[in-house]
């Protein structure tokens, strides 16, 4: 009985020190703290310095943050006209597509796009800040940015996700925990999942491989 | 004989020099169509090849019109493009990662072209460069370093 109890007690300590081992392997290096690169890149759009275009590799896949880009896959505005490409067309592995448009009132487009996405957005940006239209407008922002964790952002240039960034700070996130790291379009790391496809001349996009989160207007409740 | 070609010889090389500096130091016109009319020319990177097989002094905006990052740049490009009535081209991003991907990193950005060359461009990741980008004064500022403007 002796020797039993013995042999468990051994056991127990053993996978201690193993799990105790794993935790310590596993246990995540934080992030640097969010800071601004140079240009206007830094003053304009937030762009951070540390983890951005050309470093985001270093940061993906990691469990206690969360990637989020801004970007619609088809943008309403009037593209078309100015021979711009309005489709998502590529993303980077682990992030989720949640458009911007939706979730604000986006204004400020050069004249010969027009207005971009007219429709029905989360919030609406006024003089005092941001106006939730629906109950579940809040719930939706805290849903896919939770505040225990890192935000990593991104868009097409950089423009969306400052936006974004901006938004979250306002509405009490943690700005120590929201990064604004750039655009699709200059990544040219390891990672991109290419959605846009030219095959014999002919353009298709692999939306299927995007994960995206559309907001069905009807299904919320609007504010009084 | 030996004289007189030595005097040759320097005569010429003051004249290399001349030459060399007046490229280098004066600012230049760009091709009289650009001038009087302000005028957005969107083109494409065969039209851009073919501007600049031809030696065209020119200048391009680049952008890329997906997102709202470009907005505020444009805004400022267009009110001194009205002022001096010129033309521009502009080019999306996208077009150009081949051609000029080892100058324009990012947009929004700027290039003046002399005679078929890249003589300066704007970059978004360069404090220096903030000024430029922000106002019509000091986008003003930085093309008038380069390019003469005609009074109409």
């Amino acid at each position: 009985m002796k020797k039993g109890i013995k042999l468990i007690m051994i056991i127990i300590i053993i996978v201690s020190i193993v799990i105790a081992f794993n935790m310590k392997g596993n246990k995540l290096k934080p992030l640097p703290k969010p800071e601004v690169t140079e240009g206007i890149r830094g003053i304009n759009f937030g762009i951070d310095k540390n983890i951005n275009e050309e470093t985001i590799d270093n940061y993906l896949n990691r469990s206690d943050t969360v990637y989020r880009d801004m970007r619609m896959l088809i943008d309403e505005g009037d593209y078309e006209s100015i021979g711009g490409d309005s489709y998502l067309s590529g993303i980077i592995t682990g992030f989720e597509a949640v458009p911007f448009p939706l979730i604000l009132n986006v204004t400020g487009l050069p004249e010969e796009v027009g207005n971009t996405y007219q429709g029905k957005t989360l919030f609406t940006a006024n003089e005092d800040g941001y106006t939730a239209n629906y109950k579940e407008s809040m719930e939706f922002l805290e849903y896919y940015f939770p505040k225990d964790k890192n935000i990593l952002l991104m868009c097409g240039g950089g423009g969306y996700s400052g936006m974004m960034k901006e938004m979250l700070i306002n509405l009490g996130w943690d700005k120590d925990k929201i990064y604004n790291t750039g655009g699709h379009w200059f990544y040219k790391g390891d990672n991109n999942i290419i959605i846009k496809k030219t095959i014999n001349n002919k353009v298709s996009y692999d939306f299927w491989k995007v994960s995206y989160h559309d907001i069905n207007f009807d299904t919320l409740n609007k504010v009084d | 004989m030996k004289k007189k070609l030595l005097i040759t010889g320097v005569l010429l090389t003051i004249i290399s020099y001349l030459i060399l500096i007046s490229n280098v130091e004066t600012k230049f016109y760009l091709e009289e169509k650009y001038y009087n009319e302000d005028k957005v020319i969107k083109i494409n990177i065969k039209q851009l090849d073919e501007l600049i097989n031809n030696k065209e002094s020119f200048a391009l905006a680049i952008y890329q019109d997906l997102c709202a990052t470009s907005a505020d740049f444009e805004a400022v490009v267009s009110e001194f493009r009205e002022e001096q009535k010129l033309t521009f081209y502009e080019i999306q991003f996208s077009e150009i990662q081949k051609q000029l991907s080892d100058k324009i990193k990012h947009y929004p950005s700027f290039v003046v072209f002399r005679k078929g060359e890249v003589i300066d461009y704007l970059e978004p990741d360069q404090n220096e460069d903030i000024i430029y980008y922000q106002t019509s004064s000091g986008f003003s500022q930085w093309f008038q370093s380069y390019i003469n403007l005609r009074k109409s």
